[in-house]
C-alpha cells in the first residue's frame, strides 16, 4: 500500500496547527517580552519615562515622534494598581491600557475628562481592593500588560513643560 | 528506519510550512482589511474584535495601537501606482483637511522603527505642516526631506550605478478623529502619494 497520500495529508495537517499556533501564541509572545524588558530595565509597576522617540528607538515598534510615552508594566495579579497623572494643558493626553495579548481595554484622554488629573485603580477581580475614595476601577482582562501615557508635544517650546508633566505619571501597586 | 525517517521528514516539512506562512501572515502589514487609495488599514486594530491574524500584525507592526475611536492608524506601502516606496525616490504628498483632532504622517524602515536621517526630523503634522489657502498641504517625502513640508528617508546615492533604495513605510495617524471619519474610513479623502523622481 503508498503510504505518501498520508504522509501528505499529516505534513498539511501538521503544518495547519503550527500555523495556527504562531498566529495565536505570537501577541502574547511579544507583549511578555515588552513587560520582561521593562520589568528587568525599570521593575514591573513601576513608570518609566522613556526618551522622546528617534532612530535609535527600539523598545517599540513605529513609535509616534510627535508624543512622549510614559509606559508601566503592570502585574495585578496579586496586587491592585493605583494609576494616576496630571493632565497637560492644550495637548493631546490619553492614558491606555494593553492586556498581554494587545488588546487596547482601556483608553480616556483629555477631552474626555473634567479635571486637571487622571486617576483610576487597574484591578483584576472588584473585590480586590475597598476604599478608592471615588477612583474609577478598570478591570484586567490579564494578570500582566502595559499602562501606556501618551503625551503629544504641541510644540517644541514646549517640549520641556510638558515633558516635566509627564514625569509626574505615577502607577502604584496598593 | 524508513519509518523513522518519513516521520521526520513529515515534522521538518511541517514545520518550515508552518512557520514559513505564519511568518509571511504576521508580516503582511498593519492591517489590511481596508484600502483607502494607498492606505490601508484594519478598523479592527487594538480592539476585543480583532482577529487573530490583525492581532498578531499589530504585535509585529504597531504594538500598543490605540482602537479606532481614539486613533485611526492607515499605512502605505505602495504609492498611487502600486510601486512599492522607495528611499531613493522623491514623493508628493496633496491633502486635504482631515476631520480629526490632530493627525500625523511618519515614514518607518522596513524594520518599523524610524529612519536615521541628519535632521532627525521623522515626520510632519497638522501643527507643523504649511497649508494652502484652503487649508490642504502638500508633503514631500524624499532622501534629504527638501521641498515643501519634508520628510527625508536618509538615501545617499552610492558611487556605483546600483543607485537601489531601500523599502520603506508611511503610517496617518488621525488622533480622536470625528464620528464621520471612523464610520467611513474607506471613503473619506487621505493624502495621494505621487512618485516624482528617483535617484
Amino acid at each position: 500500500m503508498k503510504s505518501w497520500p498520508y504522509l501528505i495529508a499529516a505534513t498539511l495537517i501538521l503544518a495547519a496547527i503550527v500555523h495556527l499556533t504562531t498566529i495565536l501564541v505570537w501577541p502574547n509572545f511579544v507583549m511578555s517580552r515588552l513587560t520582561a524588558g521593562l520589568a528587568e530595565n525599570v521593575g514591573v509597576n513601576i513608570p518609566n519615562h522613556a526618551d522622546r522617540p528617534t532612530s535609535d528607538s527600539r523598545t517599540v515598534v513605529r513609535p509616534s515622534p510627535d508624543l512622549i510615552y510614559t509606559i508601566c508594566a503592570f502585574d495585578v495579579s496579586k496586587q491592585a494598581l493605583r494609576i494616576s497623572a496630571p493632565v497637560p494643558v492644550d495637548t493631546y493626553f490619553s492614558l491606555s491600557m494593553f492586556g498581554d495579548d494587545t488588546d487596547n481595554f482601556f483608553v480616556v484622554n483629555d477631552s474626555q475628562l473634567d479635571k486637571d488629573r487622571v486617576e483610576v485603580v487597574l484591578v483584576k477581580t472588584p473585590d480586590q481592593v475597598s476604599g478608592l475614595g471615588g477612583a474609577p476601577i478598570v478591570i484586567a482582562p490579564s494578570d500582566t500588560g502595559v499602562v501606556l501615557f501618551r503625551t503629544l508635544i504641541a510644540s517644541e517650546d514646549r517640549f520641556s513643560e510638558l515633558d516635566a508633566v509627564r514625569r509626574q505619571a505615577t502607577c502604584e501597586a496598593m | 528506519m524508513t519509518f523513522l525517517l518519513k516521520c521526520v521528514g513529515v515534522l521538518v516539512a511541517a514545520l518550515l510550512m508552518g512557520l514559513g506562512s505564519a511568518y509571511w501572515a504576521i508580516n503582511s502589514g498593519l492591517g489590511t482589511a481596508l484600502q483607502n487609495g494607498a492606505w490601508h488599514t484594519d478598523p479592527n486594530i487594538g480592539s476585543e474584535q480583532a482577529d487573530p491574524y490583525a492581532r498578531a500584525a499589530v504585535a509585529r507592526a504597531g504594538l500598543l495601537a490605540l482602537n479606532k475611536s481614539e486613533t485611526v492608524y492607515f499605512t502605505a506601502t505602495l504609492d498611487d501606482e502600486g510601486e512599492p516606496l522607495s528611499t531613493a525616490c522623491q514623493y508628493r504628498l496633496e491633502g486635504k483637511p482631515l476631520a480629526t483632532r490632530w493627525w500625523s504622517i511618519t515614514a518607518y524602515a522596513a524594520d518599523h522603527y524610524l529612519i536615521a536621517n541628519p535632521q532627525n526630523r521623522y515626520s510632519q503634522a497638522m501643527n507643523t505642516v504649511s497649508r494652502n489657502a484652503d487649508d490642504s498641504f502638500t508633503i514631500s517625502v524624499s532622501p534629504d526631506g527638501a521641498g515643501e513640508n519634508g520628510i527625508p528617508t536618509g538615501f545617499i546615492a552610492p558611487s556605483s550605478d546600483e543607485n537601489v533604495g531601500d523599502s520603506f513605510s508611511l503610517t496617518l495617524r488621525l488622533y480622536n478623529p470625528a464620528e464621520a471619519t471612523y464610520s467611513n474610513l474607506g471613503g473619506i479623502d487621505l493624502p495621494t502619494i505621487a512618485k516624482e523622481s528617483c535617484s
